[in-house]
């Protein structure tokens, strides 16, 4: 980016960070499921048999712009597709937005989708696995850190009760603040947005990777107590989890991978651990999955805690880039009637041993084709 | 690609506007680098929506046939290497016909002649300690009693002592709230942030049938700032002290956000995913009084809500929030029941568009002990058509914008010395 394009978006960043102070809206703080933030990623995006619903509003009173990314994050051969498909959105103030993935967005005032039409959203393949990530910019196209993002998704699929699944789960999107400036969302290391494609997860430009997820689940395979205690026997539960690299590389399109581990607990504080969990430009599996050599079945209690973070090396330091996620729980009745239950992952930042959720600094590429 | 000049001019000159920008529009808004969260641990917790209505229930739901819902909670102690203690509050937001002994109603309809529907406001504790990293999960209908690792509860993995008893909800049916406090053996606030809390509300076909639901959220965590008095009757402090209020903090939490936002389908809108949608908003105050809940019954606090389209089109309605608010989004401004839906600003016939953002500010009242900040979350309602079963739902935490300045309050109640039993 050039200098004077640079300075520009910085100029305008730092007059809308002012604008959206007044308004009580630059609150946000380190990555977040809810507060708005200038780089949105929806950790689990699907066109299966389910379908996906996106949702992305402007919180502030101007017009904001975002440029997003599809990444499919299917294997083929046990090689990760990384097909990257990207679009941009223009939304006028505290403007919502909808679509469905299965069919995009067309810009037409006059088809069945009323509102003002973000811009063209493309419909994503049959099969489809994987996640979008939307990135907050200036009317040029260079990132802003104006936090004015928020994102839901619903995923699911409906067909009433004459036959046929019935399951719809919902999940924040995990917003990234742009810092700003030293009293803004990261603290006083931060900064401006220096405008240019490199958008760097350090709490100086956006705010860094949070060191580790919490992730709490029922016994992989278990039964449900709910469905048990009203006679509705026989249920499972199982949890389905998606995981994408804390760092994109979306300007030579090469997929991050990073290596994981988990250490769990359940109720009478049995621990276990599984590692490697290699996350190669997306994960996601369920919790049953040979990967995690059953120890999400528990063998004592129904409930356990896991802590999911980069392999520690040398001296405890993280040798790869932190996850973000969400976790899609489906409970089966005897009936065979079901539904999903999304849950946002809570952060782990507490760095010091066991839990060592140490922060890292990463970055997210754009493309310079513009 | 960066270059140094680029990033270093535009820093300077934008740091330079920035400022010039911040003393300009002053500091009405404030920054604060702590604020409530639902996706971090924190020392006190909230959990807004918990509902219960079992076969053992009073009434009873039918078995087989009926639709049984539950909650299950998970509690979750993060610090690995201490144990803790919680207390914990059933904030129970039922009506009874008459007086708080009178069966449980939803209008005065479902009580005898003469008798009102009452609203009241009840509140039952209970206390637990949680091993390092102990994470437990029981049913809100049933609680739990022991506690894995408690001494007379031992498994296999147990190094530390849990204790105390998690005691069921004080009624089935049951909707109200759990709120959950880091404390010390003395019951004195931690500035410590070891606490997540997770639900899913759960329904079912008693027996099998036709419909199995589940919605989960997490629980909306305040993390502590810094200690306070050591005096019972001093409240928590969300923020800071409410505007008037002449008390002092017990210990001072992440504030209540100033809006909460809500993306959501308009109700009766066929979307994407198939069928129709339904949204319910579950509201409850940040500032409670736990220890004399008369005295919550007379804290309103008035929801101010600002209703977009994506036509960039805005309306305005408001509520009320007593205690505790549970209401589809079309029920808010116009009768319950379906036949005013039509009428509402969030039926999307009135909207034209299928999804839209709702933009939720408690409005300050008379400056008192209690502050006016709101908390809560959505579930959607999924059915074939309009009026048809509903065969699916969701639930997800609102988003927060902003903090308020006016702090809110907790009172507490004190606990009960010796063992609690359920």
């Amino acid at each position: 980016m050039s200098t004077v394009k640079g300075m520009r978006a910085g100029v305008m960043a730092s007059i809308l960070a002012g604008v959206a102070l007044a308004a009580g809206i630059a609150q946000a703080q380190n990555f977040s499921t809810e507060r708005p933030g200038s780089i949105l990623i929806f950790p689990k995006v699907v066109n299966t048999d389910v379908n996906t619903v996106i949702q992305i509003t402007n919180t502030a009173n101007i017009v904001t712009y975002a440029h997003c990314f599809y990444v499919n994050g299917a294997s083929v051969n046990g090689q990760p597709l990384w097909q990257v498909t990207d679009f941009e959105l223009a939304l006028t103030r505290q403007q919502p937005t909808h679509w469905g993935v299965g069919t995009g967005r067309a810009v037409n005032p006059l088809d069945a989708t009323r509102g003002i039409d973000p811009g063209l959203v493309p419909p994503l393949p049959p099969g489809f696995t994987g996640y979008l990530v939307c990135v907050e910019t200036a009317v040029d196209g260079g990132p802003t850190s104006i936090n004015s993002l928020i994102g839901v998704a619903t995923v699911g699929t409906i067909n009433g009760t004459g036959g046929g699944a019935n399951a719809v789960s919902k999940y924040n999107a995990v917003g990234i603040p742009g810092c700003g400036d030293a009293q803004g969302a990261c603290g006083p290391t931060g900064s401006a947005n220096d405008g240019d494609n490199i958008l760097s997860l350090d709490n100086v430009e956006y705010a860094a990777c949070p060191g580790g997820l919490y992730l709490n689940f029922e016994s992989e395979g278990g039964s449900d107590p709910a469905l048990v205690s009203a006679g509705n026997t026989a249920s499972t539960v199982s949890t389905n989890l998606s995981l994408v690299p804390c760092g994109i590389d979306f300007e030579n399109l090469i997929p991050e991978t990073t290596t994981l581990s988990a250490q769990l607990r359940d109720e009478f504080e049995t621990p276990s651990s599984i590692f490697p969990i290699d996350v190669d430009c997306y994960f996601e599996a369920p919790l049953s999955a040979p990967v995690f050599s059953g120890v999400f079945t528990l063998g004592s209690g129904t409930f356990g805690n896991a802590i999911l973070r980069p392999v520690l090396g040398t001296g405890g330091v993280p040798v790869g880039v932190p996850v973000v996620g969400v976790a899609n729980v489906l409970r089966t009745a005897d009936d065979g009637s079901q539904d999903t239950a999304a849950t946002n992952l809570h952060f782990c930042t507490d760095e010091d041993a066991p839990a060592s959720c140490v922060t890292v600094n990463s970055e997210i590429r754009l493309p310079t084709f513009q | 690609m960066r270059t140094d000049n680029a990033k270093g001019s535009a820093t300077r000159l934008s740091t330079a506007i920035l400022a010039a920008s911040l003393i300009l529009l002053g500091s009405a808004a404030g920054v604060s680098a702590q604020v409530s969260s639902s996706d971090t641990p924190a020392g006190y917790v909230v959990l807004p929506k918990v509902v219960v209505h079992t076969t053992g229930g009073d009434p009873a739901v039918a078995n087989p046939g009926g639709t049984a819902i539950d909650t299950i909670i998970q509690i979750t102690n993060v610090n690995q290497a201490e144990e803790i203690t919680v207390d914990c509050w059933w904030v129970n937001a039922n009506k009874h016909c008459g007086t708080d002994t009178g069966a449980i109603c939803t209008t005065a309809a479902d009580c005898s002649p003469g008798l009102q529907c009452v609203q009241g406001w009840a509140v039952l504790d209970f206390q637990v300690m949680l091993t390092p990293g102990q994470p437990i999960g029981f049913l809100a209908s049933s609680g739990l009693n022991p506690v894995p690792c408690d001494p007379i509860f031992p498994g296999p993995g147990c190094i530390g002592t849990a204790g105390g008893a998690v005691r069921p909800v004080p009624e089935d049916p049951f909707q109200g709230e759990l709120k959950c406090l880091q404390v010390d053996e003395n019951d004195i606030p931690v500035v410590q942030n070891d606490l997540k809390i997770e639900a899913t509300i759960v329904s079912t076909t008693v027996g099998g049938g036709t419909s199995t639901t589940a919605a989960a959220y997490n629980g909306v965590g305040f993390e502590a700032l810094s200690a306070g008095t050591e005096a019972p009757d001093d409240p928590i402090c969300l923020g800071g002290l409410p505007l008037g209020s002449t008390a002092s903090c017990a210990g001072t939490y992440a504030p209540c956000p100033s809006v909460l936002h809500l993306e959501h389908f308009f109700d009766g809108a066929p979307t994407e995913l198939g069928g129709v949608v339904s949204t319910d908003l579950t509201l409850v105050p940040c500032s409670e009084n736990l220890g004399e809940p008369s005295e919550q019954a007379n804290l309103s606090v008035t929801a101010n809500m600002l209703v977009y389209n994506e036509f960039e089109q805005r309306l305005s309605t408001n509520t009320r929030v007593q205690c505790y608010q549970a209401t589809r989004l079309v029920d808010i401004d116009t009768p319950p029941g379906a036949a005013g839906d039509v009428f509402s600003v969030f039926w999307f016939g009135v909207q034209g568009t299928l999804t839209g953002q709702t933009r939720i500010r408690g409005i300050q009242g008379p400056q008192g002990e209690l502050g006016y900040g709101l908390t809560g979350v959505a579930c959607e309602s999924y059915s074939a058509s309009i009026g048809s079963p509903v065969v699916a739902k969701t639930a997800s935490n609102l988003q927060h914008v902003g903090f308020r300045e006016g702090g809110d309050a907790v009172f507490r109640t004190e606990f009960p010395a010796g063992p609690q039993v359920p």
